[in-house]
């Protein structure tokens, strides 16, 4: 027995509840702050059969480049091999458990933990143990003391278009299954034709459960209702073109909205929709109004692409800004949001400029997405006591999950619970409480 | 560096803190030159990596406008804690075109409608300064944050 498996039997017995709809239109708000929920996701998820995000080849491309990253609770480093090929093992010691690398990101030929200065290469195997032999006959490791059986743990790495990916799972399915076609040919888009080059990071502190984020970004629903900027600037509003797609088993999504020359005629139409809600101010314009002219780089007519990956990474474009949000959760009650923001080698400076203007919509300071950190907050604070209730998602319909041509729904968050209930290895849904409202 | 220009320019660090403390956002523009002014809030992180993108970043007095005309008009929707922004080790310097370079501390504290209180942020002012119709205005100010993992929201400036 492994332990891992170990670990999963000690929280079996623990998860009482079950979930309330076949079609995953409710979800029971146990599990954005139960304790035993997050050990489990720990066990089942993060170190389950999933690709989890570690980070862009860019960002190491020298040998003996290194950064760390977070897998769930784990922190990891990602290291360029001399042979060019890149690694990752966890941050903590094979002998007594210290953090080894206690930095960002650099450069080392090897790393070393201070402790006792064990010695590890850059694949995290253990090169040197000072007095292994001992001194002058005396003290030193037993005969039976085998480096070989002392390696840091590794986890298996696969690349795809720059961006790496580690597992814990020998079972799961190739990179590119996993993440499936909507999302192999949005990457590709978005970072194919040019070389990625970071620059900035941002980071958000979110006091919410990470798996409200991963409902956010597949809730186009919220993103002319919440976001008063996108309405009143038409970044993106129901009239405009657009829809999800979501890949095979629905754990993945990719919503989108398109551009047209008629788009400013039908946010007009949708003036019936919105004046009894007060939220779009018709006579609110920007003084400097240069963010919202930057021409779409990609001259695809695309204004918002939102491509969610589960469990922890999205690659989000608004006009031009294109970011990598990572999702580290601590623990059940907050998540850092982690956003690699990128332009490209071959940006002219008044491109990078305008990434400079567009940087003003993304992040905890952006106009746009300062609110959803705000909207998580409030559902993390208000759920705390509902214990046996759950939320409601029949926005675009119950039942089956299809793709839509539309925003205006909650499907997508649907297929990420399918997935999240399949891998927890929940009782079957819908056995127990029949809710009416739900489909069975 | 007379002592009345570190007093003039401390008295304009205080009275810019006090702006936005007291949430009179209408008047924080006229702390920045029109003509040419540049503020951004950048991480600690990006800044000492050389990596351009801030967290906030208004290149015109246009730009300036905008980051409190959200705010003016409620637009927004963020937690309003009340602020208080401590400012203080204020250095100025002359610079040889006549206009002054200011590096301060910042520490802001913040309290929740319930009287909660936490540390909301903690980093350095960078500035530089001009006189301006008798008076003395930021033409840039960069507010570099040391705690750059940002408690959830950054919709006030700093």
């Amino acid at each position: 027995m492994s332990t891992t498996d170990r670990y999963i039997d000690a929280t079996e017995t623990r998860i009482d509840f079950v979930w309330p709809a076949k079609d995953f239109s409710r979800v029971p708000y146990e599990v954005f702050n139960d304790e035993k929920i997050f050990e489990l996701e720990l066990s089942r998820i993060f170190r389950g059969p999933v690709w989890n995000y570690l980070g862009l080849e860019c960002e190491i491309p020298n040998w003996g480049d290194y950064q760390t990253t977070w897998v769930g609770n784990i922190q990891v480093v990602v290291t360029r091999a001399k042979d060019g090929s890149v690694h990752a093992f966890e941050n903590s010691c094979a002998h007594r458990g210290a953090r080894i690398v206690d930095n960002v990101r650099g450069n080392a030929k090897r790393h070393t933990c201070p402790y006792h200065l064990w010695t590890y290469n850059l694949t995290g195997e253990l090169t040197g143990v000072p007095f292994e032999k001992g001194h002058n006959g005396k003290g030193g490791m037993p005969p039976c003391f085998d480096k070989g059986d002392h390696n840091l743990k590794t986890l298996r790495v696969a690349t795809h278009g720059g961006l790496v990916f580690g597992t814990y799972d020998d079972t799961v399915e190739p990179l590119e299954q996993f993440l499936g076609e909507h999302s192999l040919s949005q990457i590709e888009r978005l970072l194919g034709k040019r070389k990625p080059k970071v620059i900035g990071y941002l980071r958000q502190k979110i006091p919410a459960n990470w798996k409200l984020y991963n409902e956010n970004v597949r809730d186009p629903y919220h993103a002319s209702l919440l976001h008063m900027f996108h309405i009143t600037f038409g970044i993106q509003t129901p009239a405009m073109a657009g829809g999800i797609k979501m890949d095979g088993d629905a754990k993945n999504s990719w919503n989108h909205s398109i551009v047209s020359e008629d788009d400013h005629v039908k946010r007009s139409a949708l003036s019936d929709d919105y004046d009894e809600l007060g939220k779009w101010q018709k006579d609110l314009k920007m003084h400097d109004p240069s963010m919202l002219e930057v021409p779409l780089d990609l001259n695809d007519n695309y204004k918002t692409t939102i491509l969610s990956m589960f469990p922890t990474l999205i690659f989000g474009q608004v006009d031009n800004t294109y970011a990598i949000r990572q999702l580290r959760p601590k623990g059940p009650n907050a998540v850092e949001l982690h956003v690699t923001y990128l332009g490209f080698e071959d940006d002219t400076p008044e491109q990078l400029h305008n990434r400079m203007l567009s940087v003003n919509l993304i992040g905890p300071g952006g106009y746009i997405s300062l609110e959803d950190g705000e909207a998580l907050r409030r559902v993390q604070e208000g759920v705390v006591s509902r214990r046996g209730e759950h939320s409601v998602l029949a926005m675009g319909g119950i039942g089956e999950m299809p793709d839509t041509d539309h925003l205006i729904q909650e499907i997508s968050i649907r297929g990420f619970w399918k997935h999240y209930h399949k891998l927890m290895k929940f009782p079957e849904a819908g056995q127990q409480q029949n809710d009416k409202g739900g489909a069975q | 560096m007379s002592a009345e220009l570190q007093q003039r320019v401390e008295r304009l660090l205080f009275d810019y803190a006090d702006t936005l403390d007291q949430k009179r956002f209408s008047d924080w523009p006229a702390f920045f030159t029109p003509e040419a002014c540049d503020y951004r809030i950048v991480s600690r992180e990006n800044f000492d990596a050389d990596l351009p993108a801030p967290l906030m970043g208004c290149y015109t007095h246009g730009m300036v406008k905008d980051r409190v005309a959200m705010l003016i008009a409620d637009s927004l929707t963020y937690q309003k804690t009340n602020q208080r922004r401590y400012v203080s080790n204020v250095r100025v310097d002359r610079r040889d075109d006549g206009t002054m370079e200011a590096r301060s501390n910042l520490l802001v504290m913040q309290c929740d409608f319930e009287g909660n209180l936490s540390t909301y942020m903690v980093g350095r002012y960078e500035d530089v300064i001009v006189e301006r119709e008798g008076g003395l205005t930021f033409s840039r100010r960069t507010v570099i944050v040391d705690s750059f993992n940002i408690d959830n929201v950054l919709a006030v400036p700093l």
